[in-house]
């Protein structure tokens, strides 16, 4: 049976390719989307240390499944899904490892004493690692949502086909999101 | 619409992810109330804070290490099996399929001992031991009792 293939998605060729075992066209699918990857995966877990361990499973899984694909969405869409449920499984599996310290800890007077404030950008970083603290404490989904939608300039549609729900859905987890994330650096800034 | 069904609206709408008729509608409304004005403006700066998460650069070697993962998987998938792999799969199977046919086998013995212990089985029952288990139920009623009075009547007796 002859799959078709989406003829809008400039992917789907090399997918095909991929499905049959060619090794040159799935490294053309990672160079392309490698990066987005990875920074998705990094904003999503927020730790170093197996981004890149979970970026090898996810282009993996491509590779095993390209026969699977259906062609039926963008592979953009398609590997996104396959991020998403990646990032969500690790962050169930290692729950232990966020439960380090809370925004409130973090932002409590005196935990930075002013004797380690001496690199110019000191501000700058305390800020960023405020924000990923908060957003570090959002619902698993909420904070799929908001690094789709924001730093992979993702739609809300492409968002709801990649999470598999409805559009309304993606409007409310964007919503309330960004609402938590308001309390919570309100308090810190 | 009332101002907290606006706000509900108020990050699609930041968003640019609206039909042209719900934004203008939504503009119209925004023109006028200060706190979804207001509402919006928060929204906006937590969008803004919200961008400062920096991404990762993709290491130098994470396409080497991703291509020898692929070349181990294709190994795996076509090595012949280990000897000792082929005959730790024909034992297990082997072990599983005898312990279903003892069990049935032993399950069959249990049984027809049972029945056959219990058809030799021809000793009355005490009377202490009918009382305790209520066999007394099955005397005659006693006479001139309401009970006896509707047993004769259901065997076609002549009481009145």
């Amino acid at each position: 049976m002859t799959k078709v293939y989406n003829k809008n998605d400039a992917d789907a060729h090399l997918v095909m390719l991929v499905a049959e075992g060619d090794e040159k066209a799935f490294e053309q699918l990672v160079h392309k989307y490698e990066q987005a990857v990875f920074s998705t995966i990094y904003r999503y877990v927020g730790n170093w240390d197996d981004v890149e361990d979970l970026a090898q499973e996810i282009f993996l899984k491509v590779w095993r499944n390209a026969k699977k694909f259906k062609g039926k969405s963008k592979f953009s869409t398609w590997l996104y899904r396959i991020v998403v449920n990646h990032c969500i499984n690790y962050r169930r599996k290692h729950k232990h490892r966020y439960r380090q310290v809370s925004l409130d800890e973090l932002t409590e007077k005196g935990v930075t004493p002013e004797s380690l404030k001496v690199t110019p950008d000191w501000e700058q970083r305390r800020r960023v690692e405020l924000v990923r603290k908060a957003v570090d404490e959002l619902p698993d989904r909420q904070r799929m949502a908001l690094v789709l939608s924001q730093f992979e300039g993702r739609s809300y549609k492409e968002i709801a086909e990649i999470m598999k729900v409805s559009l309304s859905s993606v409007e409310s987890l964007i919503f309330r999101g960004r609402s938590s994330l308001r309390e919570k650096l309100a308090k810190a800034f | 619409m009332k101002c907290s069904q606006i706000k509900k609206k108020l990050s699609a709408y930041l968003d640019g992810e609206m039909k042209v008729d719900e934004r203008q509608m939504i503009a119209g409304h925004l023109k006028t109330c200060i706190l979804c004005q207001e509402e919006l403006a928060a929204l906006s700066k937590v969008k803004e804070t919200f961008s400062v998460l920096d991404g990762m650069e993709v290491p130098p070697y994470f396409m080497t290490r991703l291509r020898q993962r692929i070349k181990d998987e294709k190994f795996l998938a076509t090595r012949p099996m280990p000897i000792l792999e082929k005959i730790r799969r024909v034992a297990f199977s082997a072990a599983a399929f005898a312990g279903v046919v003892v069990s049935l086998f032993m399950g069959s013995q249990m049984g027809r001992t049972l029945y056959q212990e219990l058809a030799n089985d021809t000793q009355p029952v005490s009377v202490e031991n009918a009382n305790i288990l209520g066999f007394g139920s099955f005397e005659e009623f006693p006479e001139g009792s309401l009970s006896d009075v509707y047993d004769e009547l259901i065997k076609g007796g002549n009481n009145g």
